[in-house]
């Protein structure tokens, strides 16, 4: 039995592609957390999962995205513990003054 | 052999034609590029070939061929208008409080403008930082900045509140019932106390 010659395909170059890149999981729940508040605790956990997000997202150099988030978590975090702040000295104020 | 600019070519015409159009509007060309480095270059810089934007913080600008080379940062457009948004809530319930009372229409204003700033302000700075990640950035980073004064004004407003109506006793210094009630400072006991309710 005979088989055709084998003739390949010509070789098309292909162009240059990165690995697709996923979005930081704690980057999100920063950025949620910071939203939510919730008396401060949410405020809290947000500037944490932020910090972990960001040094993660560097350490994957391009592998993963977030940094944006991960910003919006850990600014939302530190005005929301500031709130928390403002609102514990009003409250001692209060009390200081009755 | 085909080069890598002719096979994208041959298997993405709409987005290979949109490139051309986009480097003619930009560049103010009047024909179309041939299907070489340049082209191929523009492409890879707005990921055209599903490459993530590598190039973006350069290049981030409309694909309208009516505003060529306007850079837009769409993050950064919307969080300073939102800001805007929530820094005139902001003024909208600092200002009813300096009406005394307890009209129906003034609490309705402080408690929008409260909610209102609150929420913008929260957007704002949502938006703000995703948009620090863009190029440009001064609306970003304005946008950024008018959320956190909107949402830290709150609170200030409070204690600064707080102290202008409290007297010494520690239970305002209301006239009437229902002004003490209208203060976001006061409680209904301390109300009920201060006036025997």
């Amino acid at each position: 039995m005979s088989y055709p010659a084998y003739t390949p395909e010509p070789l098309i170059p292909v162009p240059y592609r990165t690995k697709a890149s996923s979005t930081n999981g704690l980057a999100i729940a920063s950025m949620v957390l910071g939203i939510v508040w919730l008396y401060g605790l949410g405020s809290l956990l947000a500037v944490v999962f932020a910090a972990v997000a960001k040094s993660q997202i560097k350490a994957s150099e391009g592998g993963q995205k977030g940094d944006g988030m991960a910003t919006a978590g850990l600014v939302l975090g530190i005005v929301g513990l500031v709130a928390v702040a403002f609102i514990f000295l009003m409250i001692i104020a209060v009390s200081v003054g009755s | 052999m085909a080069s890598p600019s002719q096979v994208f070519v041959t298997d993405m015409p709409a987005k290979a034609a949109h490139a051309a159009a986009h480097l003619m509007a930009q560049h103010g060309w009047d024909t179309p590029p041939a299907a070489g480095s340049e082209l191929l270059a523009h492409r890879f810089a707005h990921g055209l070939d599903g490459r993530p934007d590598l190039a973006d913080a350069q290049l981030d600008h409309t694909h309208s061929p009516a505003t060529p080379g306007d850079a837009v940062n769409r993050f950064g457009k919307p969080a300073f208008l939102i800001g805007l948004g929530a820094i005139a809530a902001v003024l909208v319930y600092t200002v009813t409080l300096g009406f005394s009372g307890a009209a129906g229409w003034l609490v309705a204003a402080r408690g929008i403008g409260v909610a209102v700033s609150l929420l913008a302000g929260t957007l704002a700075i949502v938006f703000g930082s995703l948009g620090l990640t863009k190029s440009p950035k001064p609306l970003a980073i304005s946008g950024l900045v008018t959320g956190i004064v909107a949402v830290l004004a709150f609170p200030t407003a409070l204690i600064v509140w707080n102290v202008h109506h409290r007297s010494a006793d520690g239970y305002g210094s209301f006239s009437t019932y229902s002004e003490c009630m209208a203060d976001p400072a006061t409680t209904a006991d301390q109300c009920n106390s201060e006036f025997g309710q």
